[in-house]
Order: structure tokens, then sequence, then C-alpha cells
């Protein structure tokens, strides 16, 4: 486990996006879920709401939003495909994204349709990543 | 460049729908920021983009007495609105410099005019993180945003010019969760005098 900064968790093994989204490989599909710096930024997450099996998803444009504190916003997929899976469980119990953000917290499995062109844009190394952290820090965090 | 547009009294819906149009058209630089005014000639429920309607509202109660009721794409609860409250509608691209990236900044910086203006018309008003102005105490004011897909930010709340406290309480049973709030709550606030220093098309 990669801890950037001493403060966020970034695993190994996983991409992460621009949109603070990361990527888990599986046998073909990917797992997806918002990483532990933007739970951190977001803070006490009150409602997911996610883009039902068999929806079609762009790199960049939504698969869903997230609430917290009046604050709706998108939760940008980091890759195009087909959503197979959603997290039911995220419609009763929200702050898993707080809680478990790489496990119980995951958003949705897709099938992706343009997988190894995408995943030249997400980050995987650590060097890449902290630079990427540095940069958001202040943006999403007041000092 | 920002805008301001003064539009005075409007369909209670489209209190919630043109700011969502102009922050479309913002998102494809179609238009640029904007500041909007407005509030509705008669009364509507707002819910919240992620609140559930049949079970947040009695939808019947809202049709019997001939009250809209919308879903905002901002977040927050269910909200009664009527024309005794002037809304106020922020909608900002993402490279305008006064844009705090953090959400909660963003809130404190924009409210704080809503804050100045209060004051300004002698109501002791307080800003309340995350999101409230309260006075005595007592929250007088919330607000709600959201970011599009395309970066734009939304934030819109309400200034209270004058305040049906008994019509607000009857409507509010009809929400079922809400911050319940008695006419208690809203005695003793001076919102009478705010009235009387903004002018409206339907003021004389």
């Amino acid at each position: 486990m990669a801890r950037i900064l001493d403060r966020f968790e970034f695993p190994e093994g996983l991409y992460y996006s621009g949109d603070h989204l990361w990527v888990k490989k599986e046998n073909g599909i990917v797992r997806v879920g918002v990483t532990d710096m933007a739970q951190q930024a977001a803070g006490s997450i009150l409602f997911v709401r996610l883009m039902p099996k068999g929806r079609q998803v762009e790199s960049g444009k939504p698969l869903g939003t997230m609430e917290t504190g009046k604050w709706v916003g998108p939760l940008k997929s980091p890759l195009s495909g087909s959503i197979i899976e959603s997290n039911e469980a995220l419609k009763t119990q929200p702050k898993l994204l707080n809680e478990d953000p790489y496990g119980r917290g995951w958003l949705a499995v897709l099938q992706p349709s343009k997988l190894d062109d995408e995943l030249k844009n997400l980050m995987t190394d650590p060097a890449q990543i902290e630079k990427f952290v540095q940069v958001e820090l202040p943006k999403l965090f007041k000092k | 460049m920002w805008r301001w547009l003064d539009l005075d009294a409007i369909d209670p819906i489209e209190t919630q729908t043109i700011y969502d149009a102009v922050a479309v058209a913002r998102g494809r630089n179609i238009v640029g920021d904007t500041l909007i005014f407005c509030y509705p000639q008669s009364p509507l429920v707002s819910l919240g983009y992620h609140q559930q309607i049949e079970k947040e509202l009695d939808v019947q109660f809202c049709r019997d007495n001939g009250i809209p009721f919308v879903r905002r794409i901002l977040g927050g609860g269910a909200v009664y609105l009527d024309r005794g409250q002037l809304f106020y509608q922020l909608i900002l691209g993402p490279e305008n410099p006064m844009l705090p990236k953090n959400v909660a900044e963003a809130f404190r910086f924009f409210l704080q005019a809503l804050v100045w203006a209060y004051q300004s018309l002698g109501i002791d008003a307080q800003y309340r993180p995350l999101n409230d102005i309260q006075v005595q105490g007592r929250k007088i004011s919330g607000s709600g945003a959201a970011t599009t897909t395309e970066g734009v930010f939304v934030l819109t709340g309400n200034i209270i010019l004058s305040f049906g406290y008994e019509k607000m309480v009857k409507v509010q049973g009809a929400i079922r969760k809400v911050q319940r709030q008695s006419v208690q709550d809203f005695q003793g606030i001076p919102f009478d005098g705010v009235e009387g220093t903004w002018k409206r098309s339907d003021s004389g």
C-alpha cells in the first residue's frame, strides 16, 4: 500500500485517473471506485447514484453522481465501456466510499471497450501519482 | 465577462430550470458567467437531486393544492419556496479565477456576499459552515451547489423578503422528511423591513 505524503492511500497495482477514480483489472473486466484522496476531500458522502447495468459510459463522462454537504458532483468514468454491475450497497450505505474506498466502496464493474488505449492515460507510477497529489492538494483541501 | 439576469417574477418551475439551462450553455461556452435573480410567481416545492419524490413528499397533497414540485440539479433536501423569497443563482465556468476548487471554500466565499447584503439591510446575519446563514442562531437562508460534467459550478440560494409563516408550515406538512420548523422559529427575525427595501415589479 503506497501512502502519499503520509496522508493518502494509493494501493499498488491499480490505475488512477485525473478525475480521482481508480481502476482494477480483473480478468478482462475492470472494477472502479474513488480514491482515498477524493473521499477525504469530499467529506461525509450522503448519496451516491450510479448508472444501471447495461449502460454505456465514456472515459471522462459520468457513470454516476455523489452528494456531500448539499453539493452534487459527477463521478467521471476512467474508462469507456458498459456497466456490468453497479454497487447496490451504496444506495443505502453511501459512506462505504469514505470507510473503504478500495474495498466495499467500489462503484461499478465495467466491460471496457478501449482498455489498452485508455489505460495509457491513467497513472500507475508512484512518482507520477505523487506529483499529481501535490498539484491537486491545494485545490481540494483548505490550507 | 459576467452578466446579470434580473428575471423578476417567473413561473415557479422555471425558477429551477432556467439556471440549469444556463449551466448547460455555460459548459458549451455559449454564454458567460451568470448571476440570476428571480422569484416564483406562486409557491412550489423544490427537491434535492438525490431525493426520491414519493418518499419525501405527499404528492397528492401538492396536487390537491395546486403546488408544483420539481427536482433540482443541486443537493440538499425538500424546501418550500414562494414569492416572498428572492433567489440568487450563480453559474461559473471552471476557469473563473474567483472560483475556489474546494467546495466548502466556495460556499464560504460566495455566501459572504449574502451576509453583507443582510447586514446592510439591518439584519445581523452570520455565516455558519457549511452553507447556512443564521440570525440569532436560527437558519434564515439555505443554499445548494453542484458541479456539472463540464466543470461548471452552480450555487443557488434564497434571500427571504417576507415570510408566509403559516402557509410554509402547512406545506411543509406535506414534506415527509424536512427540518421541521414551527412558526415560532421565524418570529422575531425582522424580515418586514427587508421587503420594503427591494422593489419588485408587483410592489409598485
